[in-house]
C-alpha cells in the first residue's frame, strides 16, 4: 500500500522547500527562533504539497 | 454416331489452363533493409529503374508500394509488403505483374518467398518481374529462374550472418548493447541516427527522464501500483504507457546487465550505467511474481476515511470502523468502551443525529489558512510548480532548436533546387519529409504564455483550497481525504460519540478559525463548549480547544 512517509515525490520537491532565510524576509517572522522557523517551513511545505496533489487530481 | 455422342461430353474435358492477364497494368514494390539506407538514394534508384523498365516495355505502374525500410528476413512481419499481398488478394482488378528492382527486394526468406511467389503466379495470376534483369515468371523457365534468385537471396543472408554474427557476439561480450538503448538513456555510438550523439565508442548514459524513472523503480519496490506510478511520472513530465512500464520492470538492462539471444542464455555485465541496483531490481521481481501468485491489495474503506484517525474521548483508544451489511450503514466504534459508537453519515430518519463525516465537514469548515501565512504559502507553491516546469522548459527549448534546424534545412534545400543542384523529384521528396517533421513538432510559440497562465491558475486554485478545505475533503479521493486529515489534524481527532462532538487536541498551526467563528468563540470565553441550542452554524456540535503551538 501507499505509504506517504516514503513518498519520493516529496523528495523531488524537497529541494524547493522554503529556506529559513526566505521565511525571515518577512517581518512578522523575523523574531521567531530557529526551531519555530523550521517548523513553519515544514508545515508550509507539507501544505503546498497537499494543495498540489488536490488541485492536480 | 459414336463421335457425335462424345461431343455432348466435350465440356467435361480437362485442359491445362493457365490464368492469363493481358492487361499492361502493373504494381511496384521497393524497400531497403535499414533506416540508414532510407536516405541514401537507394529507394530513389529502385523507383527510377522500375519506372524506366515499365516505360520501355509498355507497362503502366498503377500502384507503387513500399518506399520504406523493412527487413525481408521474414515476409509477414513487413507491413508494407503485407499491404501489397493483401491488396492483390482483395483487388477486383489485379495487376498483370508486380515489378521489383531485384528479387532480393521481394524476399530473403528462401522457401517461404518461393511459396509466396508461386501463390501469386499460379493462384492469383499475378506475375513477378525483376527490373534489373528483365526476368519474369510468364514462362516456366522464367519462374524457375526467379525462384532460384529468391533462394540465393536467402543464401546471401545466411552467408552475411555467418560473417557478422561472430562480430556481434564479441561486441556483446565486451559489455556493449545491440540496438537502441531503452527509455531513460541517451545512446552515443557509431551508428546512432542523431549526429550530435555519434562517437567512436559506445557510451550509454542515464538522461533526465532516466533520473525520474529511478523514482518509479523505488515506488514499485514499495508496492505501488503501475497506474499510480504512471500518474506520478506524468506529474513529473514523463509519459509512459502501462505496456512500456511493465516491460521496463523485466528488463535487466536497468540494473546494469545485458541479455541477448546471441549470448545463448548467458547474462553479462554491461558497460552502461545502471539505473537501479541489482538488489532493487530483484525486489521488484519478487513483488511482480508475488502479485501474480495472489498478492492481495488491502482496500481502504472508501466509506470510512476517518478510520485510524479518530480516538475515543473516554479511553483514548483508536476507533475502529465497520459496515452493518444488512442495513448497509457504516459506523466508527470504540472496541474498549461499550456502546461508544457513531454512524459515519447522518441518517435520513434522524437528521438531528449528525454523522461523524458531517461533523468533520463542519469542523473543517471552521478553519482556513491564517492570512499571515498566505504569502509564504504562495511563494512555496511558486517554487514547487516552477521546479516541475523547469524540466518542461528544457524540453521546449529543445523543440525550438529542432524547429530552427528544420527550417534551416528547408531553406538550404530550396536554395539547392533553385540553383539546380538537385532534381525536382529528390527536392520534392526531401521537402515533404522536412514538412512532415515540422508538422509533427507543431507550433510551439504559445508554450510560455500557456505556462504562465497555467501557473497562475494553479496558484489561485491552491489558495482557494486553503480557504475551503471542507469542500475539497468531500470531493477528494480516499487517499487525499486521509492526506487532508493528517495535515490539518496531525495527531488525529478525539471524538465524544455520546455528545456528538470533536475535541480537537491539535490543529495545524498554520490554520486559524474563520473570522465569524473566532469572534463567536471569543465571546464565549475562548474555546469552550457550543451546545446544540446556540451553536455556530459552521461548527455544529463541535467543541474546539485551540492549541498553542510553539509559535
Amino acid at each position: 500500500m501507499y505509504d506517504e512517509d516514503k513518498d519520493l515525490y516529496k523528495e523531488v520537491y524537497l529541494e524547493n522547500k522554503l529556506t529559513k532565510n526566505e521565511i525571515r524576509q518577512f517581518e512578522q517572522f523575523d523574531y521567531l527562533t530557529e526551531v519555530e522557523i523550521e517548523k513553519i517551513s515544514d508545515l508550509i511545505f507539507d501544505l503546498a504539497l497537499l494543495a498540489k496533489k488536490i488541485i492536480t487530481e | 454416331m459414336e463421335k457425335n455422342k462424345l461431343i455432348k461430353f466435350q465440356k467435361f474435358g480437362k485442359k491445362n489452363e493457365v490464368k492469363t492477364n493481358s492487361s499492361k497494368e502493373v504494381w511496384s514494390y521497393t524497400r531497403v533493409s535499414s533506416i540508414d539506407q532510407k536516405d541514401n538514394y537507394s529507394l530513389l534508384n529502385q523507383e527510377q529503374d522500375i519506372k524506366k523498365y515499365a516505360e520501355e516495355n509498355g507497362y503502366d505502374i498503377i500502384h507503387p508500394f513500399g518506399g520504406i525500410y523493412e527487413s525481408a528476413k521474414e515476409d509477414f512481419t513487413r507491413k508494407e509488403f503485407q499491404k501489397l499481398i493483401n491488396a492483390i488478394q482483395k483487388s477486383r482488378r489485379r495487376p498483370f505483374a508486380v515489378i521489383i528492382y531485384k528479387m532480393n527486394r521481394f524476399s530473403r526468406s528462401g522457401g517461404s518467398g518461393v511459396g509466396l511467389a508461386e501463390y501469386l503466379v499460379n493462384e492469383l495470376g499475378v506475375h513477378l518481374i525483376e527490373a534489373i534483369s528483365g526476368m519474369d515468371t510468364t514462362t516456366e523457365k522464367g519462374q524457375l529462374e526467379i525462384y532460384r534468385k529468391l533462394l540465393s537471396a536467402r543464401e546471401e543472408n545466411i552467408t552475411r550472418l555467418e560473417h557478422t554474427i561472430p562480430g556481434m557476439e564479441s561486441f556483446l561480450k565486451a559489455g556493449n548493447w545491440l540496438g537502441v538503448a531503452p527509455m531513460g538513456y541517451d545512446h552515443y555510438g557509431t551508428r546512432v541516427h542523431d549526429f550530435d550523439k555519434r562517437s567512436m565508442q559506445q557510451n550509454i548514459r542515464l538522461n533526465e527522464v532516466g533520473k525520474k524513472l529511478q523514482l518509479a523503480w523505488q515506488w514499485k519496490s514499495e508496492g505501488e501500483t503501475d497506474v499510480e506510478i504512471i500518474r506520478r511520472l506524468k506529474e513529473l513530465g514523463v509519459e509512459i504507457t502501462s505496456q512500456r512500464i511493465s516491460a521496463m520492470w523485466r528488463n535487466i538492462f536497468y540494473c546494469g546487465l545485458i541479455a541477448n539471444k546471441l549470448l545463448k542464455g548467458n547474462v553479462i555485465e554491461g558497460n552502461h550505467e545502471a539505473m537501479v541496483s541489482k538488489e532493487l531490481f530483484l525486489k521488484v521481481q519478487d513483488i511482480i511474481n508475488n502479485r501474480k501468485q495472489g498478492y492481495t491489495v488491502v482496500k481502504q474503506p472508501e466509506e470510512r476515511p476517518l478510520t485510524g484517525h479518530l480516538f475515543c474521548s473516554v479511553c483514548g483508544n483508536k476507533l475502529t470502523s465497520y459496515e452493518h451489511k444488512a442495513k448497509k450503514l457504516h459506523y466508527y466504534k470504540c472496541q474498549n468502551c461499550n456502546g461508544s459508537c457513531i454512524n459515519t453519515s447522518t441518517p435520513l430518519s434522524r437528521l438531528k443525529n449528525k454523522g461523524a463525516h458531517e461533523m468533520f465537514v463542519d469542523l473543517l469548515d471552521s478553519y482556513q489558512l491564517d492570512d499571515k501565512f498566505l504569502d509564504l504559502f504562495k511563494i512555496q507553491l511558486e517554487k514547487m510548480l516552477g521546479s516541475v516546469s523547469k524540466e518542461k522548459r528544457n524540453e521546449d527549448s529543445l523543440v525550438k532548436k529542432q524547429l530552427t534546424e528544420l527550417k534551416n534545412k528547408k531553406e538550404n534545400l530550396e536554395e539547392r533546387f533553385a540553383f539546380k543542384e538537385i532534381e525536382y523529384e529528390l527536392y520534392n521528396r526531401l521537402l515533404t519529409k522536412i514538412n512532415t517533421q515540422i508538422c509533427e513538432i507543431g507550433p510551439k510559440d504559445d508554450i510560455s504564455e500557456n505556462k504562465i497562465s497555467n501557473l497562475k491558475s494553479q496558484l489561485n486554485k491552491s489558495v482557494e483550497f486553503t480557504q475551503n478545505i471542507s469542500k475539497h475533503w468531500v470531493s477528494a479521493s480516499i487517499g487525499n481525504k486521509k492526506r487532508i486529515q493528517k495535515v490539518l489534524f496531525p495527531d488525529g481527532l478525539v471524538i465524544d460519540t455520546k455528545n456528538r462532538q470533536y475535541l480537537t487536541s491539535k490543529v495545524n498551526s498554520l490554520f486559524a478559525l474563520k473570522r465569524s467563528i473566532s469572534d463567536n468563540i471569543e465571546d464565549k470565553e475562548k474555546g469552550l463548549t457550543t451546545n446544540k441550542s446556540d451553536k455556530s452554524s459552521t461548527v455544529a456540535g463541535t467543541r474546539i480547544e485551540l492549541v498553542t503551538s510553539g509559535l
